[in-house]
């Protein structure tokens, strides 16, 4: 790929400490994210896939630094962002931003959402004056789809998808060039949804941002990203441009994923592949391939063994014994 | 000894040290000379450099520090002006007086409060509700002298029911003390009762509310245990924990409400020894007087902590 | 469907109502009567410890001055005191319990000790000992209770602040670079206010209990009326006895004071959160 890397994640890993029980067995830890390696390349939407516990909200609040990871670098233009602190934490803020999941929660109920718009700029001293600061949260208000005479109202005067309208102006109003959407429409309405999506879409022409897609839903992620990471327990199964994930998936779990997808615009739907059992708990993951308890392709070899990242064809990556032959090509 | 006892004790140790350097440090931080408050005008010039001396005003704050704190572990809490006697062993005397008041209130509190709790919350009901919430904003809006007062009134000068004052009639035996302090104590801690009760019956009524919803309660109940003996065994134990808990916490409050007492009915305690020691402005008896009850305190609250202990099993002592 | 305002919720709740509006009755006493009830001093022109009459309807004192003269400028004694005392509390309380409740760690854990600490050393003796050193004033009385009045109020304002924090648009503000300074101070606590409120309303009303203990254990400002030096005044004469309106007056508006701001305060908490009646 010819494409700058903007943001580079290596090795990642975060453990969540559990507080030993009165009966005290050693500490033990959750295993949110184990090993994680992406790269993002300016302007794409690279999508990121997984069912609930699969660690992959924790990737998104570890790259902007809500979490500060256990081990492995976060690093922004070049630059290891994982440490920072006071200022240069503060300056880091304004390149990443993030739209959260819940509208309802994310926006404090007790500040007006021109005040919402305006904080950050202000925090930021983004502008000299007042005027300025009320020009540009009216104009980020317009950008987003909202009325800037609404600016003095507070939260609980706006619907759902209102909401996550005044945080994507919230989120944009520090001019970031990464975006880290968090089940951003997730929470909303499907016809709200496509809106949300649409907004997603034009600003990324219009302001050349560059997006972290965060969903469980598959059909959201197909819809809005160039690439795709297929996240399990902490760990990333497969990662690939859209067009060829959907037409050719080489990883057992991605392939139930799509499987189970309701897709109406495909007649060529295979028979469903509904995978057996729960996702295992995050503190005791399985040894060897992290899938092997649900998968049904699981050789022996799979139980004990983890296997590697192997890119298989030119930026598609799969991590599963069944390719180990293809990757060695 | 167990953590939890370790930790429990080093906390009460803790607290004691504080409440010693805040006593330092306000007769020596407050604006004027330090020496007015701790020696008198009255004394003789050559008692008033004597105490000077034994109190170190003369030296640096930090060694003055040194010197109240060794003086304290030896018992040493200063001289009253108006007793012309020891403060530690002025108080010793008045001591015994209010932790018999106190500890006695305390024992009825509980004794008459827990059963109260248990069956307010075996009865639940809207009337009950707010009847036990009317009778806790009174018990907390209570000012102990006007009730110590009222009762005063009615039983004593009214009735005649109950002696006036003192802790005992002067000039009997001792095979007649038991029952004359019995007889004259009725009086202040009905004071005390009434005005810790309602909160106690009302954080019993919760815990024990909070205790019958969980699940090792309904299996009993449905293995057929006799109701009765699921709420008072199996029940009542652990609706304890939370209510001896806060009682530990409201030990201090009781002080307040100890001291007030003491003086409508003159009782012969620590409480009745301020009274005096404000009008007569004996600085160091107040001081010890505050050092004494804050150790009561402590070690009262460390006793509370060890009955949580003996009634929570998740606490190994 | 319109939700209900916070007024039209209140007005439901019958003792919250009858508080707000005793507290109204002893704010409009304590603050306007004082224009219109002469300063009672020196010697009174009215018969000594005579009972309530059409002249002095609540009776007079040892010296002949109008009781009911004194209870309303006791009133504003007590206001003063206990508001100031309150706004000390809230100096000392707000910010300690915000940065416990915000940022734990070793400092948030210092501040918990600091509270627990503070709320069993028994503090009227405390008060006694410093009032009676520093020489009893209106400013004195008010400073201290406030000093001794903060660690209920910040051990509200830390576990509001607890839960607060946990709420997604704290995480948001400090993705965007909002200084913890502005997340604590107006983030959380524009989101606490309620709670605090129902505080302060308790802290109102201890503060008079507090107060008149100390002037009725002689350490009140002996310039000002107080309802609990009116009391200390009686009971030291030995008057109480003889007098009854010199205790029952005084001391029923010690107790109207406390009951009325307790039950404000109950009225509040139970229409913010109605699912914790207790």
């Amino acid at each position: 790929m010819n494409m700058d890397s903007m943001l580079q994640v290596r090795n990642l890993k975060k453990y969540f400490p559990i507080k030993g029980s009165l009966f005290g067995a050693g500490p033990s830890y959750v295993h949110a994210l184990e090993n994680v390696d992406l790269d993002l390349y300016k302007g794409e939407t690279l999508g990121v896939v997984g069912e609930s516990g699969s660690g992959k909200s924790t990737l998104g609040r570890t790259i902007i630094q809500l979490e500060q990871p256990t081990a492995g670098k976060v690093l922004f233009e070049g630059k290891d962002v994982s440490a920072l602190k006071g200022e240069e934490l503060k300056r880091f803020r304004t390149n990443i931003q993030m739209v959260f999941q819940d509208p309802y929660a994310s926006l404090n109920p007790r500040l007006s959402v021109g005040y919402a718009i305006a904080e950050p700029m202000i925090a930021h001293k983004r502008f000299a004056s007042k005027a300025e600061t009320k020009e540009a949260t009216e104009e980020l208000m317009k950008k987003v789809g909202l009325q800037p005479s609404m600016a003095s109202q507070y939260p609980h005067n706006f619907s759902g998808g209102q909401r996550q309208r005044i945080g994507i102006a919230r989120a944009l109003s520090l001019n970031p060039k990464v975006l880290i959407c968090d089940e951003a429409v997730s929470a909303l309405d499907v016809s709200v949804q496509s809106q949300i999506l649409n907004l997603f879409n034009a600003l990324k022409r219009e302001l050349g941002l560059t997006y972290i897609f965060i969903a469980h839903d598959l059909s959201v992620v197909r819809y809005i990203s160039d690439r795709i990471l297929v996240l399990y327990l902490g760990t990333v199964m497969e990662i690939a441009p859209k067009s060829r994930l959907f037409e050719k998936h080489y990883h057992p779990y991605t392939e139930s994923l799509i499987s189970a997808s309701p897709e109406p615009s495909t007649a060529k739907r295979k028979g469903r592949i509904i995978l057996s059992g729960e996702i295992p708990s995050p503190i005791n993951p399985p040894k060897g391939c992290k899938f092997h308890t649900r998968c049904f392709k699981c050789m022996e070899r799979c139980k004990v063994e983890e296997p590697g990242l192997r890119e298989i064809e030119t930026g598609h990556f799969v991590r599963c014994h069944l390719y180990d032959e293809k990757g060695r090509n | 000894m167990s953590r939890y006892i370790t930790l429990r004790l080093a906390k009460g140790i803790l607290t004691f040290f504080i409440a010693v350097t805040i006593t330092f440090l306000i007769v020596r931080l407050m604006p004027g000379d330090p020496t007015t408050a701790l020696i008198s005008d009255s004394l003789s010039p050559e008692d008033a450099l004597v105490l000077k001396e034994s109190f170190g005003l003369d030296k640096p704050l930090y060694q003055q520090y040194f010197l109240f704190i060794r003086n304290l572990l030896k018992g040493d809490l200063g001289y009253s002006f108006f007793y012309k006697d020891s403060v530690a062993s002025i108080i010793g005397n008045k001591l015994w007086w209010t932790l018999l008041l106190m500890g006695s209130s305390l024992f009825v509190t509980l004794l008459i409060g827990i059963p109260l709790g248990v069956i307010s919350a075996k009865h639940q009901g809207k009337l009950l509700d707010q009847a036990i919430n009317v009778a806790v904003v009174i018990g907390v809006s209570i000012f102990v002298p006007l009730l110590a007062f009222l009762l005063l009134y009615s039983f004593s000068f009214r009735l005649m029911w109950t002696p006036i004052g003192g802790a005992y009639s002067p000039g009997i035996d001792s095979s007649q003390m038991f029952g004359s302090v019995v007889s004259h104590m009725i009086l202040p801690c009905a004071t005390l009762v009434i005005t810790y009760l309602a909160s106690t019956v009302l954080y019993m009524r919760n815990s024990m509310l909070d205790v019958l919803k969980e699940d090792y309660v309904r299996t009993a109940k449905a293995k057929g245990v006799n109701d009765r003996k699921v709420t008072w065994s199996h029940a009542l134990r652990n609706a304890l924990i939370p209510t001896v808990t806060v009682t530990g916490l409201m030990i201090g409050k009781m002080v307040a409400g100890a001291v007030l007492t003491e003086t409508v009915f003159s009782w012969p305690g620590v409480g009745t020894m301020i009274y005096d020691a404000v009008q007569k402005q004996d600085f160091p008896l107040l001081q010890g007087a505050f050092l004494v009850l804050a150790a009561s305190v402590v070690v009262m609250t460390l006793i509370t902590d060890l009955v949580v202990a003996w009634l929570d099993p998740r606490i190994k002592l | 469907m319109r939700e209900k305002t916070f007024l039209e919720s209140f007005s439901r709740h019958r003792l919250g109502v009858i508080g707000c509006v005793g507290v109204a009755l002893i704010l409009l006493a304590g603050v306007v009567g004082p224009f219109f009830v002469p300063f009672q001093k020196g010697y009174g022109e009215a018969m000594p410890l005579a009972g309530p009459s059409a002249e002095n309807f609540l009776g007079t004192d040892a010296l002949g001055l109008d009781l009911f003269s004194e209870i309303i400028w006791g009133a504003r004694t007590s206001i003063l005191i206990s508001a100031s005392a309150v706004l000390v509390a809230m100096f000392i309380g707000i910010p300690l319990g915000l940065v416990s409740g915000y940022s734990r760690g070793k400092i948030g854990a210092l501040i918990d000790s600091a509270i627990e600490i503070t709320m069993t050393i028994p503090t009227l003796p405390l008060m006694i000992l410093i009032s009676a050193l520093v020489g009893p004033s209106v400013r004195t009385v008010a400073v201290v209770i406030g000093v001794f009045a903060w660690p209920t109020l910040a051990r509200i304002v830390r576990n509001s602040t607890l839960k607060v924090s946990q709420m997604q648009y704290i995480e948001a503000a400090k993705v965007l670079g909002i200084s913890k300074g502005s997340i604590m101070f107006k983030h959380i606590l524009l989101n606490i206010a309620g709670p605090v409120l129902v505080d302060i309303t308790l802290i109102m009303a201890t503060a008079v209990l507090t107060e008149s203990s100390l002037s009725y254990l002689g350490l009140g400002d002996p310039n000002v009326w107080s309802w609990g030096g009116i009391l200390q005044t009686a009971f030291k004469a030995g008057h109480h006895f003889r007098a009854w309106w010199l205790v029952i007056f005084p001391a029923a508006s010690i107790m109207l004071y406390v009951i009325f701001f307790n039950l404000l305060g109950i009225g509040i908490n139970e229409t913010l959160n109605p699912k914790s009646r207790k």
